[in-house]
């Protein structure tokens, strides 16, 4: 191979590790997922190697770099041979696609509902400005952390 | 008639309505005692009837105001079990609140204890730490949708097809795209020039380490990953798992979003 870039990636640990992180990521579109598995790569016993290899930013040390959660958790379904299967057809990653989009909307949908309790809430009891503000941030802080942890309850 | 009268077995009601039967022979015996003046058989003399009426007349008001005192009774009885629905009411009320009251706690409860073994039995990171990685996710909208999306909106829960493009794979494949154009230009020269068949094999020994392709897909692959990939599979089959990149300290790569 002729590549530079191709060199310099496999070279630098760095770079090989940003690669990784990429690619872990893209694993998150479904679009992508029936790409890859119409071309046969998931027929490949050196991919799905590579792709249980993968399952080390699962550590803590390397989650933190992830962007897109729920590309781990289509990395565990990805080491199930019937997953893998079943991703060649189209309408499954459709399927897939929209089933994501909905949670995205629905969680988004429940924050707005929690803010919104929070604000009837303060405003029904005519507390004054601090504690309208501390319960608002207290409250958010609560939604946020709970979406998070729901995050890595699906991680785990 | 005063067995009658002070039987306490006996209603009032009943007391009166023989009273008022007595009263009524009675006075029919005066009458007809009155009116027969010449008949043979009285069992009574007028003025016994009269006294027995008067008799019986006494008692009758004596009735009437043991009747009163009874309707006041009842009255204040009547007060009272008006009352006692009302407290009823209130306790049944007092009752649901308290059942409800049970619920709730009962299930904050459980979830207070979960999430108490939870904080147990997880690993401890400095809040910051938590604080930066949620913000993180937030700011790309990974796990939340932004407010204002719509339907139609490019914005999605996982990197897109623009952003994959951008990122170091996408770069890799279009530098190993424009250079198989490349290669692909020079064999059509030398094809017009010299049209020997050599150049087909250099072509089907570049094609080597690619897949046969089933292209059941409509869209063009977006992703030539084939020339890198088994580089980097080779690589990764040489070494053992997990690699310690300890030099990764740095922050979060430039190339995503």
């Amino acid at each position: 191979m002729n590549d530079d870039l191709i060199q310099t990636v496999v070279n630098d640990d760095r770079q090989r590790f940003l690669l990784d992180l990429e690619f872990v990521q893209t694993l998150a579109n479904p679009q992508y997922l029936n790409f890859l598995a119409q071309r046969n790569y998931f027929k490949n016993p050196a991919f799905i190697n590579y792709l249980k290899y993968l399952l080390y930013f699962k550590e803590d040390n390397y989650i933190k770099y992830v962007h897109y959660p729920q590309a781990l958790y289509f990395l565990d379904l990805l080491q199930r041979e019937q997953f893998r299967q079943e991703l060649v057809n189209a309408n499954y990653c459709r399927y897939i696609e929209d089933q994501q989009l909905l949670a995205w909307q629905r969680l988004q949908r429940r924050k707005s509902q929690l803010l919104n309790s929070a604000v009837g809430i303060s405003t029904a009891t005519n507390s004054n400005n601090n504690e309208v503000e501390g319960t608002n941030a207290q409250l958010s802080a609560n939604a946020i952390s709970t979406s998070t942890t729901a995050n890595n309850t699906q991680i785990r | 008639m005063a067995e009658i009268v002070q039987n306490t077995n006996l209603g009032t009601r009943r007391k009166l309505e023989l009273l008022l039967q007595e009263m009524d022979t009675i006075c029919r015996e005066i009458i007809s005692q009155l009116y027969n003046s010449s008949s043979t058989n009285n069992n009574f003399d007028t003025q016994t009837l009269v006294d027995m009426f008067i008799e019986r007349q006494n008692y009758l008001t004596q009735q009437i105001h043991v009747v009163r005192e009874q309707q006041e009774l009842e009255r204040q009885l009547q007060m009272k079990r008006d009352e006692i629905l009302k407290c009823d009411r209130a306790l049944r009320c007092l009752q649901t609140y308290l059942l409800q009251a049970v619920q709730v706690l009962s299930s904050a409860v459980y979830q207070a204890r979960e999430k108490l073994a939870n904080i147990r039995r997880a690993k401890t990171f400095p809040s910051e730490t938590i604080i930066r990685y949620a913000h993180q996710l937030a700011s790309c909208y990974s796990t939340i949708a932004p407010d204002n999306w719509q339907q139609g909106d490019i914005r999605r829960p996982y990197p897109t097809n623009i952003a994959m493009n951008r990122g170091l794979l996408g770069r890799i494949s279009e530098q190993t795209l424009q250079q198989q154009q490349q290669q692909q230009q020079q064999m059509n020269i030398q094809n017009s020039t010299i049209n020997s068949t050599t150049v087909v094999n250099t072509s089907t020994t570049q094609n080597a380490s690619s897949y046969t392709p089933v292209t059941t897909a409509v869209r063009p692959p977006k992703h030539d990953t084939t020339s890198f990939a088994s580089d980097i599979f080779s690589t990764l089959n040489e070494e053992t798992n997990a690699t310690n990149c300890s030099s990764s300290d740095t922050d979060s790569d430039d190339d995503l979003l």
